[in-house]
């Protein structure tokens, strides 16, 4: 067992490899354009608003696996010549800035509009107001269901699989086919799976420690 | 314009339906303390909060120091000024807020600091010094170093008072500062205004239900009822002898203390 483990601990390394980089990818791309959107649907003028607002619903009520297809051969159709890759880092993306940004959205708003108001009571500009007083808060708030976003997504990237993408999993089914042991990898694999989201949680928790205060 | 720090005329405000300023008249001088009083409902803060622009309003103007705030003119037509124009108009302006809005993540230093530093461009070291000048004016000298959690609600007010004064306002604003106090903590944010106007001469607008303060600190009593200045003078007057039957039911309910 512990050959077979060895024989293709290579393969196995490949693989998990594709699926640290896409979630690494995936979750920086989701952050900073969800970032904006989640600002903008607060702050934005109101057709821009309205525009963020559909895409955040409509992406939220669409499957992944739809969105991943849709990208994945409708950009090609479209003219568009992009790699398999590239497509499902950008159809993933398109699915964490939605999440992200209603993350950005729900904790900007949580902040009582007191703090606003003193803030500005101060003479502080708008973005003063933000990068002094409500973003502080608004991130320890936006830690932990930010945190579950990126958990979502890493797990999301499992169905790059779907589209040939030789990820952790898509190597784990080759692996598995090819020695008849698919108790054994997939067991690997929910392991490692289970080890990166972890991972991102215990880093989450600690960072949301650092910025939280009493209150 | 005159020597008025506030002028306010034919002040206006509606939300939807309800009008709330029915055409405001005040002019306040510097050094003035005036004591705002009247039922709720009766737009007292909405009037503080027109004053810094945290209300928009529709029609009238204010001034503070000669300067129309929150719009410019043209035409007799009221048109709004840039965020960054009004941001500048409010630091001339400091406000005390009932429910206190401290920033929790600051230090009581940092709360009163922080408009000194990023809106006067005051060098830290130098703002710190003011800060914990203003804190130990308002007796806090050994929490300046505590979150606004660490503090009990008169303290909290007490740094709400340092942060809306280090900046050195025009005016300073208090919306009904004592509201949220437990009774036994009223006192300490008292006697702090009653410092800053008699040691500091400083012009402040107070709304309030305190009519200890209005009789004693203010110089200036302005009786609001259903959006309109319906008294305005010394507390002497208008405190013990109100010529309206609505300033003389609404004192009904303070006899004792007065």
């Amino acid at each position: 067992m512990l050959d077979l483990l060895l024989q293709n601990a290579h393969l196995i390394w490949r693989g998990l490899s594709v699926t640290l980089e896409t979630s690494a990818w995936v979750i920086a791309a989701a952050s900073v354009s969800g970032l904006f959107t989640g600002l903008a649907l607060l702050y934005g003028p109101l057709p821009l608003r309205l525009l963020i607002r559909v895409y955040v619903d409509t992406v939220r009520g669409i499957p992944l696996l739809v969105l991943i297809f849709s990208v994945f051969y409708g950009l090609p159709a479209m003219g568009m010549q992009i790699s398999a890759f590239v497509a499902a880092v950008l159809a993933l993306s398109v699915f964490g800035t939605a999440h992200v940004s209603e993350v950005v959205r729900g904790a900007v708003d949580s902040i009582p509009d007191g703090q606003t108001e003193a803030a500005k009571a101060i003479g502080l500009t708008f973005y003063k107001r933000l990068r002094y007083v409500i973003f502080p808060q608004a991130l320890a708030r936006a830690i932990p269901p930010w945190t579950n976003t990126a958990v979502e997504l890493v797990k999301a990237s499992s169905l790059l699989a779907l589209v040939s993408i030789i990820d952790l999993l898509y190597s784990t089914e080759q692996i598995a086919a090819r020695t008849r042991e698919p108790l054994l990898f997939y067991g690997v694999a929910a392991i490692l799976y289970f080890s990166i989201n972890y991972s991102l949680s215990l880093v989450g928790a600690r960072v949301e420690k650092r910025f939280r205060y009493s209150s | 314009m005159s020597d008025e720090v506030v002028l306010i005329e034919k002040l206006e405000k509606r939300f939807g339906e309800l009008q709330v300023l029915k055409g405001i008249d005040l002019a306040v001088k510097q050094g003035d303390v005036l004591a705002i009083i009247g039922p709720s409902g009766s737009g007292k803060t909405t009037l503080l909060r027109c004053i810094n622009f945290l209300q928009p309003y529709d029609r009238g103007r204010v001034y503070i120091d000669g300067e129309l705030i929150g719009y410019k003119e043209e035409n007799g037509r009221l048109i709004k000024r840039p965020e960054s124009t009004v941001a500048r108009q409010r630091s001339k302006v400091g406000m005390v807020f009932q429910q206190f809005n401290l920033f929790p993540h600051m230090t009581a230093l940092e709360n009163v600091t922080l408009g000194l530093v990023q809106v006067k461009g005051v060098a830290r070291a130098e703002a710190d010094d003011i800060g914990r000048n203003w804190l130990e004016k308002v007796g806090l000298s050994d929490k300046i170093d505590s979150y606004p959690a660490e503090l009990s609600g008169g303290q909290q007010q007490r740094v709400g008072i340092a942060r809306a004064v280090a900046v050195e306002p025009k005016i300073v604003l208090f919306d009904e500062v004592t509201s949220a106090l437990d009774p036994e903590l009223v006192g300490e944010v008292l006697s702090v205004m009653k410092s800053l106007a008699e040691n500091y001469h400083m012009t402040m607008l107070v709304v309030t239900h305190e009519m200890l303060f209005a009789k004693e600190v203010a110089n200036r009593v302005v009786f609001m009822d259903e959006g309109v200045v319906l008294e305005d003078g010394p507390p002497a007057a208008t405190l013990s002898d109100p010529k309206t039957d609505r300033l003389r039911s609404f004192l009904r309910r303070f006899e004792q203390i007065l």
